[in-house]
């Protein structure tokens, strides 16, 4: 009840004018910011910090913390619309919005995932609410053997993404290991496949990566047409309907809980959420080859588990003070140039600021829905373009966009290398969001295996003996042996029936 | 030693034959550089594991995932891969120019100036890729170029300088 009459407290400061005009500002920035790839939100966020040095704290922290999670917001539509992933976490809403987006339906699309994004924030911000410090004594368990039998588990379940076979699956994801180990080994010191290139040493961008394999990719893929291929044939709808937002609902509160439960975690959670809403959903369906065609559940539960999970990330910040992502880093930077130490004393020295700065997430989130929904109809306007002028508009977005995280013309021919590799790999049927899954992944699996390894003297056998390492590591194992498994007894079944059909 | 089925008749199925044995031996090669650059560091430090360690894994699956594959396509092609759409010649071109501009842009930017880049650019694909007249991609792409400018120095975002000396001077 305390928390209950705290958070009404929170609310209602939240909700005077003056912190209501901070929350429309953050979160037009956030949806902007989230919609261009390149100038992410961590940067933003560090841009705007000394034009928050006049504000009144509170104020400040609300703007800033809409620009976050507004940015999920905003990643999306770029992502559903022009195969362009704003953000890490938007890469899997292309999976099945811009198939959507390709057969008249990104309004439903859009909306779809707007109402998802509204559904997990929401749900992630009473998760914040009522049991921060529960969930955070679970996360703080988390160990290197852990984290690194987490890592093997999203890994494992995205090889089965898409359509694909599990062969090419396991491919994907071993090409997107290896594109993380680019750059420095801090064991010692050593470059790895750096080609000579000082630009490596520190691994590769995800910017560039992400839109070269996702967006350039299918640029080129689209010029195969003679004068190229616009987005959508027609616009049917606007709005989902009942029935749709029926079917989705489900997905989205599968969505939100992942993404709130994975978001906790500090180093990973936000960037898996997204890819293990989505392998969950395909696995619990009936109809798993509707994915990667249009399926409305493959765009609401990604969508509803990045924004629970951008959410859920402030958990570990306000409880103990750990940023669990770079821009919750930035942000709990923020915090301590105001004067404020995040950590178990926050919840007590500074109960009303924290208390209206978690009320303002659900105010956040139903002005992005308010903001959002009327503008479907504009965002779809952009599919009426014609290709050459959606063609230019996305080259040129997508150039700036790799020179502008480091004022970098390289990451510029980095990008076109990934595009090229992506659009290989298309032909080949190897699906891509794994290799991303991979490439974000890496380097937190291999610290993680490290530091395990040298927990236990070089001894393996410590991922087995902690109870919770020894149980992901089983449902990686299950994960992955369930398709096979599957496959061999409908085989046996079929052979069965048709001998005794024969 | 693998038999293969006899070729197929069906030329979709023989080109997508033809792209799959590529791309399997294209990631085998990978692996393989991989593996052989792998020789040079430790697979195992005192502490643990070495910087040869990871990598010699993956590699190692990798070489062996693209063993199965190009086998699997090799022997029983109409099972284990799917159909690949070649592009045509025009596509290639339009592909390769698209890949070829954007490649060369950023090295363009440090000798040119971004302005003069970006704008060479976009008048390279409006022209040789969506075939529109030379005068109106120039009309576009110069203020486009421009106000790409302003927005990013704004925003804090410093653009590149020309290296050319008789450029350097301009601002571009």
């Amino acid at each position: 009840m305390d928390s209950l009459s705290n958070l009404l407290g929170g609310l209602a400061t939240a909700v005077s004018p003056e912190y209501l005009v901070y929350a429309v500002v953050g979160s037009i920035i956030g949806t902007v910011v989230g919609a261009l790839p390149g100038l992410g939100p961590a940067a933003t966020v560090a841009l705007l910090i000394p034009l928050t040095y006049r504000m009144p704290v509170t104020g400040a922290f609300i703007m800033l913390a809409a620009i976050f999670y507004g940015a999920s917001y905003g990643g999306r539509i770029t992502a559903i619309l022009m195969r362009l992933p704003g953000e890490a976490s938007s890469a899997v809403t292309i999976l099945d919005g811009y198939p959507m987006a390709r057969q008249g339906r990104a309004g439903v699309a859009l909306s779809i995932s707007a109402i998802a994004s509204f559904v997990g924030g929401v749900l992630a911000t009473f998760l914040l609410a009522f049991a921060a410090p529960a969930l955070t004594r679970v996360a703080v368990q988390f160990g290197p053997p852990e984290y690194f039998a987490l890592a093997v588990v999203a890994l494992c379940l995205s090889t089965s993404f898409v359509g694909s076979s599990i062969l090419k699956g396991a491919i994907a994801v071993l090409i997107g290991l290896l594109m993380g180990m680019v750059g420095v080994e801090y064991s010692m010191g050593v470059g790895r496949f750096t080609f000579g290139q000082v630009q490596l040493l520190d691994g590769i961008d995800l910017v560039p990566a992400i839109v070269g394999l996702v967006g350039l990719s299918e640029i080129f893929t689209s010029l195969e047409a003679r004068h190229g291929q616009g987005i959508a044939p027609a616009l049917r709808r606007i709005y989902p309907t009942i029935g749709e937002l029926r079917s989705s609902l489900g997905s989205m509160l599968r969505g939100s809980a992942i993404g709130s439960a994975l978001g906790v975690l500090p180093g990973a959670g936000v960037s898996i959420a997204s890819f293990a809403a989505y392998a969950v959903e395909r696995r619990l369906s009936r109809r798993p080859e509707r994915f990667g065609q249009g399926a409305i559940e493959g765009v609401a539960a990604p969508e509803a588990a990045d924004n629970a999970a951008s959410n859920a990330a402030f958990i570990p910040l306000f409880a103990l003070g750990i940023p669990s992502t770079p821009t919750v880093a930035v942000l709990m930077g923020a915090l301590l140039i105001h004067g404020l130490t995040p950590g178990p004393r926050l919840f007590v020295d500074e109960a009303p600021l924290v208390w209206t700065v978690i009320a303002s997430f659900l105010v956040g989130n139903l002005i992005l829905l308010l903001l959002n929904l009327p503008l479907v109809r504009l965002w779809t306007l952009l599919t009426r373009l014609p290709f050459t002028v959606l063609y230019l508009v996305i080259m040129v977005s997508t150039v700036i966009g790799a020179y502008a995280v480091n004022n970098s013309t390289f990451d510029i021919a980095l990008m076109t290398i990934f595009g090229l590799i992506g659009y290989a790999l298309t032909k080949l049927d190897i699906p891509l969001a794994p290799v991303l899954l991979a490439f974000i992944l890496c380097p937190l699996a291999e610290q993680a295996l490290r530091q395990s390894m040298e927990m236990s003297r070089g001894d393996p056998s410590i991922l087995l003996l902690r109870p919770m390492s020894a149980a992901l590591l089983a449902v990686a194992v299950i994960g992955l042996a369930a398709r096979p498994i599957r496959m061999a007894v409908m085989r046996v079944a079929r052979g069965g029936r048709g001998v005794g059909d024969g | 030693m693998v038999s293969p089925e006899a070729p197929p008749h069906d030329p979709d199925l023989r080109i997508a034959r033809r792209w799959n044995l590529v791309g399997a031996l294209a990631i085998l090669a990978v692996a393989g550089y991989i593996l052989y650059q792998c020789r040079s560091w430790p697979l195992m430090t005192p502490l643990g594991p070495g910087p040869a360690f990871f990598p010699s894994i993956v590699a190692g699956l990798l070489a062996l995932t693209s063993i199965v594959w190009f086998v699997r396509a090799w022997s029983v092609p109409h099972l284990a891969i799917a159909p690949v759409e070649q592009p045509d010649r025009g596509a290639a071109m339009r592909i390769a120019i698209t890949a070829g501009a954007t490649l060369v842009v950023g090295a363009l930017m440090g000798l040119v100036g971004f302005v003069v880049a970006l704008t060479l650019y976009q008048v390279t694909l409006l022209v040789l890729v969506t075939r529109t007249r030379p005068w109106l991609a120039l009309v576009v792409a110069v203020p486009v170029s421009l106000l790409i400018r302003v927005v990013l120095n704004l925003a804090g975002i410093p653009t590149p300088t020309p290296s050319i000396g008789a450029l350097a001077g301009l601002g571009l």
